[in-house]
């Protein structure tokens, strides 16, 4: 069961098999909690508009066009619960106002020098924290889950140069950095 | 001296330049130094990022998404029920008063009449009278009150169910 596709489980669940629903739950609850957990920084309620994003997609199943994919389907419900929670607690998120032509410096409050120079994957993570909350997002779900720019277009509800336009700039201002902590010297 | 804009090298790691771009990245990465540091800069920068790992969710997590989702689906059930339950109540109140429209026209029919024509006029005549017995300024708000009640407590039963189911699947 766990090998069959996207589509043939939404199928199965149609079908009456609401049990298959837990293959898609596996399948994407890392992914999709890494993404909400960037986003909202906060675990609990990371897992909590998780379960609701799972919840809307059942109930939105019978809606659901097979011509899409699942995957984009399901991200730009866990994106816009997660906005709509972030909106409803009515938190500063000045980082979502940052303009795309505003230029992109990472020169946060956080104390890098703490961090053991070996652990690059832990940098790298609170880098990314640091990022406004679209370029975290673009990132997360760029390397983490290998969509495509179209598809986080999708997700964002976003035009595609724009994406691309975060991602690059995203990556220049976590390139330069490990460049300024010498992390890339060691790398290299 | 730097030839190639931050833009153009992602560009060329992301393999978006033209064939011609690409020759032009290319040739200008093999001239100039600074252009190769950075272009290593920026391909570590981007293996480090295909390197996250994802995070942990509690192990019990789909199951607590798979309880939620049949209780939803559960109170979805119930709450049709309800309403069918609502609906079939509103039902056969209406048919008991067709019935007793229907009795009371056979009562006043005359069976021996043998025109059929005689009777249906017979009987729309008498099912008239007696609605618009039932429905004189004296009746008419006994059986207005009795309905509008009826109505309101089903209301008011049906947003109360809901509210409590609603509150059952959180």
């Amino acid at each position: 069961m766990k090998d069959l596709s996207d589509p043939e489980i939404i199928e199965s669940i149609r079908n009456g098999n609401h049990s298959d629903y837990s293959i898609l739950v596996d399948r994407y609850k890392k992914r999709a909690f890494s993404l909400l957990n960037r986003m909202l920084k906060n675990e609990m309620d990371a897992e909590e508009v998780l379960q609701d994003s799972f919840l809307r997609a059942f109930n939105g199943l019978r809606n659901f066009k097979n011509d899409a994919k699942f995957s984009t389907w399901f991200y730009s419900i866990v994106y816009n619960t997660a906005l709509t929670r972030l909106s409803g607690k009515r938190r500063k998120i000045e980082n979502d106002m940052f303009s795309i032509d505003d230029k992109l410096e990472l020169q946060s409050n956080y104390d890098f020098e703490d961090l053991e120079k070996t652990d690059l994957n832990q940098f790298i993570n609170k880098m990314i924290e640091q990022l406004p909350l679209k370029y975290s997002t673009v990132i997360n779900l760029f390397y983490i889950d290998g969509m495509s720019c179209e598809e986080i277009s999708e997700v964002m509800n976003n035009t595609v140069s724009n994406v691309k336009v975060i991602l690059h700039r995203s990556r220049n201002a976590l390139k330069d950095l490990l460049i300024s902590k010498d992390y890339i010297k060691e790398i290299t | 001296m730097r030839t190639l804009s931050d833009e153009v090298l992602n560009k060329y790691i992301d393999g978006e330049l033209s064939r011609d771009e690409m020759r032009e990245a290319e040739e200008a990465i093999k001239n100039s130094w600074e252009d190769r540091v950075e272009l290593i800069a920026l391909q570590n920068t981007d293996s480090s990022l295909r390197k996250l790992t994802l995070l942990e969710v509690k192990s019990n997590f789909t199951s607590l998404v798979m309880n939620k989702i049949q209780r939803s689906l559960r109170s979805r059930q119930e709450q049709k029920k309800f309403i069918v339950g609502v609906v079939s109540i509103f039902m056969v109140m209406c048919l008991a008063i067709v019935g007793i429209v229907g009795f009371e026209i056979i009562r006043n029919s005359n069976p021996v009449t043998p025109t059929i024509l005689k009777d249906s006029i017979k009987y729309v005549t008498s099912a008239s009278g007696f609605i618009a017995h039932l429905l004189n300024s004296k009746n008419l708000s006994i059986v207005g009150s009795a309905f509008s009640l009826g109505f309101i407590i089903s209301v008011w039963f049906f947003f109360d169910y809901s509210k409590r189911l609603r509150k059952a699947g959180k």
